[in-house]
């Protein structure tokens, strides 16, 4: 198990360093962009990050996915969701009934999401949850897994982990 | 053991539309003869719905940490300043 937390804590601190930097870089202008058309710090945050995360999710286990400089793809992101944000806003203005009736969507379908994931927790274990993600979400290349899978035995370790989950 | 894992790596094949044509036609074929068959490929399914989720809102807190530094940390105050003075001014 060793191994599993070395790798875990490696992938973490890599994400820190490239998150840091993006958000050294980038920050500052999307902030600017955002201030500009009247928003607050809290809105170029929020907008900001769920770009990173956008980001984050396009280059995982595909570094080719982007051709353009980080920067100018995540301000891209930042731009699109600022206007989409301000689009949304204008509708929910005219139409309260749907605005509701979109967040009564929402809960049906983030709560089960979250129950499972307490529920998983609790049966699998969350180390098994965590080399999951490890391998399914920030797609790190197998061969990292491959001292894993070595020295527990577990030739298919994602696809029994995967099986446990399902039950 | 081994027959389930081959079940498991077909379904994810063709969840993530990865299968054969043949294989993926032989999931959704049984899929409509065979219930539990049915029932273990949408569960499968929300298995990955799971980790996707997880993994998203521990990014999440990862680069809220990170946000945190920069506007608490006192070597990080050029930069803090550098965006806030964007909030400031009107």
């Amino acid at each position: 198990m060793e191994e599993a937390t070395d790798l875990l804590a490696d992938a973490a601190l890599k994400r820190q360093l490239l998150f840091m930097q993006l958000y050294k870089k980038t920050f500052p202008n999307a902030a600017k962009y955002i201030a500009k058309r009247g928003g607050s710090f809290e809105e170029a945050k929020d907008v900001f990050q769920d770009a990173l995360i956008a980001y984050y999710e396009k280059i995982n286990g595909n570094p080719e996915a982007v051709t353009t400089e980080p920067q100018a793809y995540i301000m891209g992101i930042v731009k699109h969701l600022w206007s989409r944000k301000f689009g949304d806003d204008i509708k929910q203005q005219r139409l309260m009934g749907g605005a509701l009736l979109n967040a009564i969507d929402d809960d049906a379908t983030q709560g089960p999401a979250l129950h499972q994931i307490t529920r998983l927790v609790a049966s699998a274990g969350e180390r098994c949850l965590q080399l999951l993600t490890a391998f399914y979400y920030d797609k790190l290349p197998a061969k990292n897994f491959r001292k894993l899978l070595v020295t527990t035995q577990n030739i298919r370790l994602p696809y029994k982990s995967i099986s446990a989950l399902r039950k | 053991m081994r027959t389930l894992l081959n079940e498991v790596k077909l379904i994810e094949e063709h969840l993530f539309g990865n299968a054969e044509t043949g294989d993926s036609l032989v999931v959704e074929a049984t899929r409509l003869i065979d219930s539990s068959f049915d029932q273990k490929v949408k569960q499968q399914a929300i298995a990955y719905d799971v980790v996707n989720c997880y993994g998203r809102e521990r990014l999440r807190h990862e680069i809220d940490a990170v946000h945190r530094q920069l506007f608490t940390q006192h070597k990080h105050r050029g930069f803090a300043l550098k965006v806030l003075k964007w909030f400031t001014i009107k």
